[in-house]
């Protein structure tokens, strides 16, 4: 067994389209990167980014048109991989006769697990996911956020080995998400590799070990998140560290002209007036002895400092780093 | 297999949420409902209705000129028993001329003390309510006035325990006396009638069929046009519209992802999908078929197995549509694309069935295909199944009309033709019968000479009711009717040249030239009659009504009786008979053919040749070593009547033979429409083919229209797998060739549709497979 739950290398697909198949359109163009086993990895990407395709080919619904993907050591599509997968597409559908439970008992056959197994855990898994309540209500019943949380309780039904979750909060209200992110550290904890698309920076963020972000077809950077955000952090290096490269964020009492007079010739990024003599201000480029010297000035000049805070990079300012980097 | 049992089982709990299920499942319990309560019951007899007595005031005047003698009879029992007036009724109603009415009216006095029509409809009333009275009486019967041993079985048991007879056997001993006053004035009926019932009512009048005959036509045409309506028609359609969303639904981007993402086989989903689809189907024609099956069974005590069998029939019926409904589904994803394109190829389907069968079959193949053939001094005739009659023309190849038979209403008739070597001439037997079984038939006998161009001109008139003309070996011709046998006195010749004396024919003018040369009188042969002649011995074989009678030549040339042999089963089943070797044949309508001895007709064996299909034509090799024997699914069989041996003939266009014959050495066998080929009957080695050069039409039927067809499935011909799982018979028979086997009868073929449409469902399933396993969804 390999340390790695997805591993691909050079991954290329081209569709083709028309009345002789003769548009062709690159979906996905040489990619190569390895989830390791027991991870939350995310994949991030705009709309056309590639990630769908991505994922179908993780689990053999479309074919690679080069390149190798491996699965849990098997061929990517291998009947035996996608055993061991939970997945949760875009937009569940659940056929309308269902119920919380016979839908479960459903996609539990299909995923080879026999009717003891299912009965004895469908109760347990709707309890965690919450919908308990309405397990013997038909699934047309059920809102968004409901089917989000069956077709969570699906994915886990059969106790895969690697779960592929694709925008698994969508449509769900802030305490369901933060559920969402508890299942998800839960199944790190019993050792399950995780899969994760999602648009929601934030929470990728929040729960991945490592990212990877996809941009028309193109795979951008591999890493974690403090990689990714650290070497987006937007300052010009003064002394050459990194680590104290930042934004000094001020929360500053004092007329505008006054505090304007006292930064003199400092580089103000940011200036927000909360009122008259409230202003919130973000100076660039500084490092710990520029700091020093800016919070004398400041109260030479009579001004209180009503808050001082260093600003971190978020992924989404990673995120929008590297794609603008496309961009231009 | 638990992700595909789960497929199907899920198509289950689909159809059993849907609405519409519940909605036809009700549909069909309110039919089944109002079909419950309809039942046929089996009673005796008893009652007169309109139309029993033949002629109602010749029956008066016949009991008045009884009742007047001093003697005690019948007649006179009826007549005493009513009263008075009724009696002046009768005989105002027997006194009626309708000359005279007319006569009155002309008159001015039409109205006038009830004169006319009124008082013949009033008399006739009178008439059926005073025999009705009589019917009902306890005492009806007096003994010394009826002769015990001239009345029937039946009535001769009721009186011996009449003390203890029930109201409905009272009444049917009354019925039989009052028959058996005047006798012959009576239309017969069947012992048995039935009446027919709904929740506590029943008709009064019952109805004049026995209980087995209703059965039939229960089984035959009720049962399976119910069938072929409720489910073959409206039940599938609902079943296409309400299955069409299922595939496309299937494929919708937030199910298909998912379910593909199972570690499951494409194709084996889509076919999982593709059973479970015709879950729906099954409930509600499984519904149905259980019940008509039980309702079949309880009220009408017919079980048949059949309408059970018909599930999975409508289910594979189902299918057809289905296959490409779910092909459309998975292609274009959407329901109404499915439906159209389903409909479109019902549509086809009904479009190319009928130009085959209801167009080509009729106008191309029926009107030119021959059903008899025969040598006559050298010469090839054909008889076409319209009754034209053909000679080979061998400089032209080509078949040269020369006689058209005429049709005169009532199912056509033909005997023959025989050739005569003795005197060159072809012997016909032409006419017409009653359809249904009924009596009555009437057949001219006619002959014509090949130096004549064969112009058939009328000859002595046939016996009565004449079922066969036979030839012995001295050329005597035989004619056998429903009065026994007649031998015809001189040689057969056109009317013509009789002799004539003021144009009245001579010498036998006060004598029929055809002479009855039975030594027993009283023996006669009813229908259904066939009859054979031992080319060999000169005996001859009848069968008549379910007995088989071996006659055989005294030394005066009379025929008397040396074996019978009574059939079980219904008696009025029709049977071919023929004679030769070692045996008897006779071939009945259940496709039988039950070997005889030809010394006492007794049985040697019986040999089920085709169980589904009924004897049409049957023939003896003139050595007698061969029986063969076609069969309406145009299917030839050869029986050696040496060894018994019983064998699909080997010779060609087996399943299109229409007719054959055995001539000399020869068997010529007619197939393919008009082609006949002749074979050396020891061997069957082809020695010569009599093959007319296509028509345009004929060509477009067996290359074009014959080849699609084959190839098309056949969703409304299974209908006939329907009709013939209730009625276990290949062959369309309604009743109207009751009685009758030479009348072309449709051939069902049953498993053809089957097979044909078998292969399309598979062919689009297949492409099914390949599409969902290839397409990257």
């Amino acid at each position: 067994m390999s340390s790695s739950a997805i591993a691909v290398s050079d991954l290329r697909k081209t569709y083709s389209e028309g009345v002789f198949f003769r548009k062709r359109q690159e979906a996905l163009k040489g990619i190569s990167f390895e989830v390791k086993r027991g991870e939350i990895f995310g994949l991030l990407g705009g709309n056309g980014a590639g990630k769908t395709t991505f994922i179908k080919i993780l689990l053999g619904i479309i074919r690679r048109s080069a390149g190798d993907a491996q699965v849990l050591d098997f061929p990517a599509g291998d009947s035996r991989a996608r055993q061991k997968i939970g997945y949760l597409p875009e937009n569940l559908r659940v056929p309308r006769h269902l119920t919380g439970y016979t839908a479960l008992e459903y996609y539990g056959h299909l995923s080879g697990v026999s009717t003891r197994v299912i009965k004895e855990r469908r109760g347990p898994l709707l309890e965690k996911v919450g919908i308990a309540a309405r397990a013997k209500d038909p699934v047309r019943t059920y809102s968004k956020g409901m089917l989000q949380r069956l077709g969570l309780a699906q994915a886990m039904l059969h106790d895969p080995d690697l779960f592929i979750f694709d925008e698994p909060t969508d449509g769900l209200d802030p305490l369901a998400r933060s559920q969402v992110r508890g299942f998800l550290t839960d199944l790190k904890r019993e050792g399950k590799t995780i899969f994760l698309n999602s648009h929601i920076l934030q929470e990728v963020q929040l729960v991945c070990d490592r990212v990877a972000i996809l941009d028309k077809g193109i795979l951008k950077r591999v890493g974690s998140v403090q990689e990714l955000t650290a070497t987006h952090q937007a300052a010009p290096a003064t002394n050459g560290n990194p680590a104290k490269l930042a934004d000094i964020q001020l929360h500053l009492s004092g007329t505008g002209s006054a505090i304007r007079e006292a930064l003199g010739g400092w580089e103000t990024t940011k200036w927000q007036s909360l009122s008259e003599v409230e202003h919130q201000v973000d100076i660039r480029s500084a490092d710990q002895e520029y700091v020093d010297q800016l919070i004398d000035r400041l109260r030479m000049a009579r001004i209180s400092i009503l808050g001082i805070s260093r600003h971190q990079a978020t992924l989404e300012d990673a995120y929008l780093g590297i794609v603008a980097e496309v961009v231009e | 297999m638990r992700p595909y049992l789960a497929i199907i089982k899920d198509s289950f709990r689909e159809a059993t949420a849907s609405r519409v299920l519940w909605v036809l499942l009700g549909v069909i319990t309110i039919i089944l409902l109002l079909i419950a309560p309809l039942g046929v019951r089996a009673k005796l007899t008893t009652g007169f209705s309109g139309g029993d007595i033949r002629d109602p005031q010749q029956f008066v005047a016949k009991l008045r000129a009884q009742a007047v003698l001093p003697i005690d009879s019948p007649a006179k029992r009826i007549w005493s028993q009513w009263d008075e007036e009724r009696q002046k009724t009768l005989i105002k109603f027997q006194q009626f001329r309708p000359e005279d009415a007319q006569n009155d009216r002309r008159r001015g006095n039409g109205g006038g003390g009830g004169n006319g029509f009124g008082e013949y409809l009033q008399g006739m009333a009178s008439l059926y309510a005073g025999l009705k009275e009589l019917v009902q009486q306890d005492d009806f019967y007096r003994p010394g006035i009826w002769r015990e041993e001239s009345l029937p079985k039946e009535a001769r048991d009721y009186i011996a325990r009449r003390d203890k007879l029930s109201i409905d056997e009272r009444a049917r001993l009354n019925r039989i006396l009052i028959e058996g006053a005047i006798p012959g004035e009576f239309n017969p009926r069947e012992k048995e009638s039935i009446a027919v019932g709904y929740l506590w009512m029943e008709t009064s009048e019952s109805l004049p069929f026995t209980k087995t005959q209703t059965d039939s036509f229960i089984k035959s045409v009720v049962v399976p046009t119910l069938m072929k309506f409720l489910v073959g028609i409206v039940g599938i359609f609902v079943a296409i519209l309400v299955t069409s969303p299922v595939i496309p639904q299937m494929f919708e981007p937030g199910s298909i992802n998912l379910l593909l993402s199972k570690p499951v086989q494409r194709s084996a989903v889509y076919l999982s999908k593709f059973v479970g689809g015709c879950a729906f189907t099954l409930l509600n024609v499984g519904y149905l078929c259980v019940g008509l099956w039980l309702i079949a069974g309880l009220r009408y005590g017919i079980w048949n197995r059949g309408i059970l069998l018909c599930i999975p029939i409508f289910l594979f019926l189902f299918s057809i549509y289905y296959s490409i409904s779910a092909l459309t589904g998975i292609i274009w994803k959407s329901a109404v694309v499915s439906v159209v394109l389903s409909i479109t190829l019902w549509l086809l389907c009904f479009i190319v069935g009928v130009i085959k069968v209801g167009v080509m079959e009729p106008f191309v193949v029926q009107t030119q295909r021959l059903v008899r053939v025969v040598e006559a001094d050298g010469t090839l005739i054909g008889i076409t199944e319209q009754g034209v009659m053909q000679r080979w023309k061998s400089e032209t190849s080509e078949w040269e009309r020369i006689h058209v038979r005429n049709d005169r209403g009532g199912l056509p008739v033909t005997i023959g033709p025989i050739y005569h070597s003795q005197t060159d001439q072809l012997l016909l037997g032409e006419g017409w019968r009653a359809p249904f079984g009924l009596g009555g038939r009437q057949v001219t006998f006619q002959v014509a000479r090949g130096g004549e161009g064969w112009l058939f001109k009328e000859a002595q008139p046939l016996p009565d009711e004449t079922a066969a003309i036979l030839v012995d070996h001295e050329g005597s011709v035989l004619a056998v009717a429903k009065g026994g046998v007649f031998r015809l006195q001189g040689k057969p010749s056109p009317a013509e040249n009789q002799m004539k004396f003021l144009g009245m024919p001579l010498p036998f003018a006060s004598r029929a030239p055809f002479v009855r040369v039975m030594s027993d009188d009283k023996l006669n042969f009813p229908e259904p009659l066939s009859a054979a002649l031992n080319p060999i011995t000169g005996d001859i074989a009848v069968y008549s009504r379910g007995t088989a009678y071996l006659l055989s030549k005294d030394k005066k040339g009379n025929y008397s009786q040396s074996g019978t042999y009574k059939f079980s089963g219904d008696e009025n089943q029709a049977a071919l008979i023929a004679i030769g070797g070692n045996n008897v044949v006779v071939s009945r309508e259940d496709g039988k053919a039950v070997l005889l001895s030809p010394k006492d007709l007794t049985l040697v064996a019986e040999k089920p040749l085709e169980p589904h299909s009924q004897p049409r034509t049957i023939a003896s090799s003139p050595d007698g070593k061969q029986v063969g024997i076609l069969f309406h699914n145009q299917r030839l069989w050869m029986i050696d009547t040496l060894s018994g041996d019983c064998r699909l003939a080997s010779v060609r266009g087996q399943g299109d033979i229409s007719g054959f014959t055995f001539q000399g050495e020869r068997l010529l066998v007619a197939d393919r429409i008009n082609r006949v080929s002749d074979y050396q009957i020891a061997d069957l080695k082809l020695q010569t083919v009599y093959s007319p050069a296509m028509t345009t039409s004929q060509s477009v039927y067996y290359y074009l229209v014959s080849p699609i067809y084959t190839v098309f499935p056949k969703p409304g011909e299974l209908d006939n797998t329907v009709q013939f799982l209730i009625t276990e018979k290949e062959t369309t028979d309604l009743g109207l060739f009751r009685g009758d086997l030479s009348q072309a009868r449709g051939n069902l073929n049953p498993w053809q549709p089957v097979w044909s449409s078998a292969i399309f469902v598979t062919v689009m399933l297949a492409l099914a497979c390949v599409y969902i396993e290839r397409h990257q969804f």
